[in-house]
């Protein structure tokens, strides 16, 4: 008989200490501070805050701490949080062209105005652990940069009319933009609502699915238009004081992909875009996502819909790693009384069958 | 002396606790159809609306709320106090309000486009706060349904059947309908849409 456990205060509250204490790992080895995770391990922080949809460095930092370094631990506490901060005011569109940038590539055009900026990037390292790194102070390699920085796909694909102008319709001004935070999610979505969703998705899902659409699941073949890394202004107009005031700069990572696009009856042959964004440095995050922007635009370009990456109720539905790690893990807590159930039901069709064999023979 | 603006009244001293408390207290009557219940909150009071009401709103509404007030209810100090210390929008229909303040006053043609939800999302209904002269525990109406043990007895100055049968219709199309939230000087009670009333 399988007897239901009665769970103890007394055993949770041990359970919390010994996380306590293995978060807390040797004593004779110093505890590291919330603000040198900010300061060192600034692509964490970039995650949890992509993630957990919120910016705020320390924040960040200070839940990673107290995750023991599992980001999707550290994203829920995020969450958890920023569900108890009021709203206060709505920002204007940032402006992402006017970026104070610190890193800024493009694949498609080997010289271009303002040139390729290199910044802090993996890319031409050797992925050999380096054993010296720990006592390496890196003296900074800034250079000043003044020139403007044109828009791949905006200025220069744009001014030969080969890139899909984006659809903006008229009133966009005064269309609210949808908020996955505020409304729940609804299909079919448009691209405000993708886009969310897509920002604060998974990591690893993201970078799978926009795998599978290089891999001819969508057959979006794509080249990165321009990467840039920076930061940006965020700007407030309060109603009452009506003019612009500055709260603050946000880090960001945007990318726009150049995909073909054969035309239709209205449209030329063309390029079409993907579009990705998300808080601090993430490059792999953002072209991932651009991916599968475009990849879910199937059905405004009249493309079949046949690979996993353009069904928007399975991308949508499954990308946020909070609601799947919730639904996943919650099957490890108890479930005396379902099973219970279950084992009824099973027990009762093993002695119906046994009764029908022996009526049978 | 000139009239004291909406902005100059106190609002919440220490929102979290007093948001918090009022917030408790119409969830309490909401629970418990037809109780009442005193909120004591210390943030001041438009000349146009109740106590009790203020309190409701300063709890409930912020910048993502649409507000709408009677006539009766409309005052340049209720609004100042209203978008200063809630933050809310103070919306010209009743179709797009996510709070109705009203009075047993207000023509029930006027609150008739209120928004019932869908049935999808009935929680996208309206929530109307009715301000009251008097309201008693006792002979009155009688309510039925969850949280109510039995029935409840509740008298509520100044509403007669035709507004019982207004919000009967209204809550008609279950889960689809309307909150009602009862205040009055300093108290409140509310109904909710799965009480039925008899009158």
């Amino acid at each position: 008989m399988y007897v239901a456990v009665k769970g103890g205060e007394k055993a949770i509250k041990n359970a919390h200490k010994l996380l306590a204490e293995d978060r807390r790992g040797d004593t004779d080895c110093p505890q590291v501070q919330a603000q040198q995770i900010e300061q060192q391990l600034s692509l964490s922080v970039s995650r949890v805050m992509a993630e957990g949809s919120l910016y705020d460095k320390g924040l960040a930092a200070l839940a990673i701490q107290q995750a023991r370094g599992d980001l999707i631990e550290a994203i829920f506490l995020i969450r958890a949080y920023r569900t108890t901060l009021p709203r206060l005011a709505y920002s204007k569109p940032i402006q992402t062209s006017d970026m104070q940038i610190e890193r800024r590539v493009s694949a498609t055009f080997k010289d271009l105005p303002g040139g390729q900026i290199l910044g802090p990037t993996f890319d031409y390292t050797h992925r050999l652990i380096d054993f010296e790194l720990a006592p390496q102070v890196a003296e900074s390699a800034q250079s000043p940069r003044d020139e403007t920085m044109p828009r791949v796909l905006d200025n220069l694909l744009n001014h030969e009319g080969l890139i899909q102008r984006e659809p903006v319709p008229d009133d966009e001004d005064s269309q609210e933009v949808g908020d996955l935070t505020r409304e729940s999610l609804d299909f079919p979505a448009d691209r405000d609502i993708r886009l969310q969703n897509l920002a604060r998705g998974d990591e690893g899902f993201i970078l799978s699915l926009g795998y599978s659409t290089q891999r001819g699941y969508a057959r979006n073949h794509a080249f990165v238009g321009e990467i840039r890394v920076g930061a940006v202004e965020l700007v407030i107009e309060p109603e009452e004081l009506g003019f612009d005031i500055s709260i603050g700069d946000l880090d960001l990572t945007e990318c726009e992909t150049v995909n073909q696009f054969a035309g239709s009856r209205t449209e030329p042959p063309q390029f079409t875009r993907g579009y990705g964004l998300t808080f601090g440095q993430n490059e792999r995050k953002t072209i991932a996502m651009a991916l599968v922007d475009r990849a879910l635009r199937a059905r405004e370009m009249g493309e079949n819909i046949d690979a996993p990456a353009q069904d928007e109720e399975f991308v949508l539905a499954h990308s946020d790693n909070i609601q799947a790690s919730g639904f996943v893990e919650h099957i490890k807590l108890p479930h005396y009384v379902d099973f219970q159930a279950e084992l009824e039901l099973v027990r009762r069709m093993r002695a119906e069958s046994q009764k029908s064999d022996h009526e049978g023979e | 002396m000139a009239q004291e603006s909406g902005f100059s009244l106190a609002g919440f001293q220490n929102p979290a606790f007093e948001a918090t408390d009022v917030f408790r207290k119409v969830l309490s009557v909401m629970a418990r159809p037809g109780q009442i219940e005193t909120v004591v909150a210390d943030c001041g009071c438009p000349d146009s609306l109740n106590a009790a009401t203020a309190a409701s709103l300063l709890a409930l509404s912020d910048m993502e709320t649409g507000v709408w007030l009677a006539p009766e209810h409309d005052s340049q100090q209720a609004r100042d106090f209203l978008t200063f210390h809630a933050g809310c929008r103070l919306v010209d229909g009743v179709g797009q309000a996510d709070f109705i303040v009203a009075s047993p006053e207000t023509p029930l043609s006027v609150l008739d486009s209120l928004s019932l939800g869908d049935a999808a999302f009935p929680d996208r209904s309206a929530t109307v706060i009715l301000a009251v002269t008097q309201m008693t525990v006792g002979r009155g109406v009688t309510l039925r349904g969850p949280g109510i043990e039995k029935t409840c007895d509740l008298f509520v100055a100044g509403l007669g059947s035709d507004f019982w049968n207004w919000r009967a219709q209204k809550c008609a199309l279950f889960p689809r309908g309307f909150d009602l939230i009862l205040t009055s000087g300093d108290r409140v009670a509310a109904i909710p849409r799965t009480s039925s009333v008899e009158v």
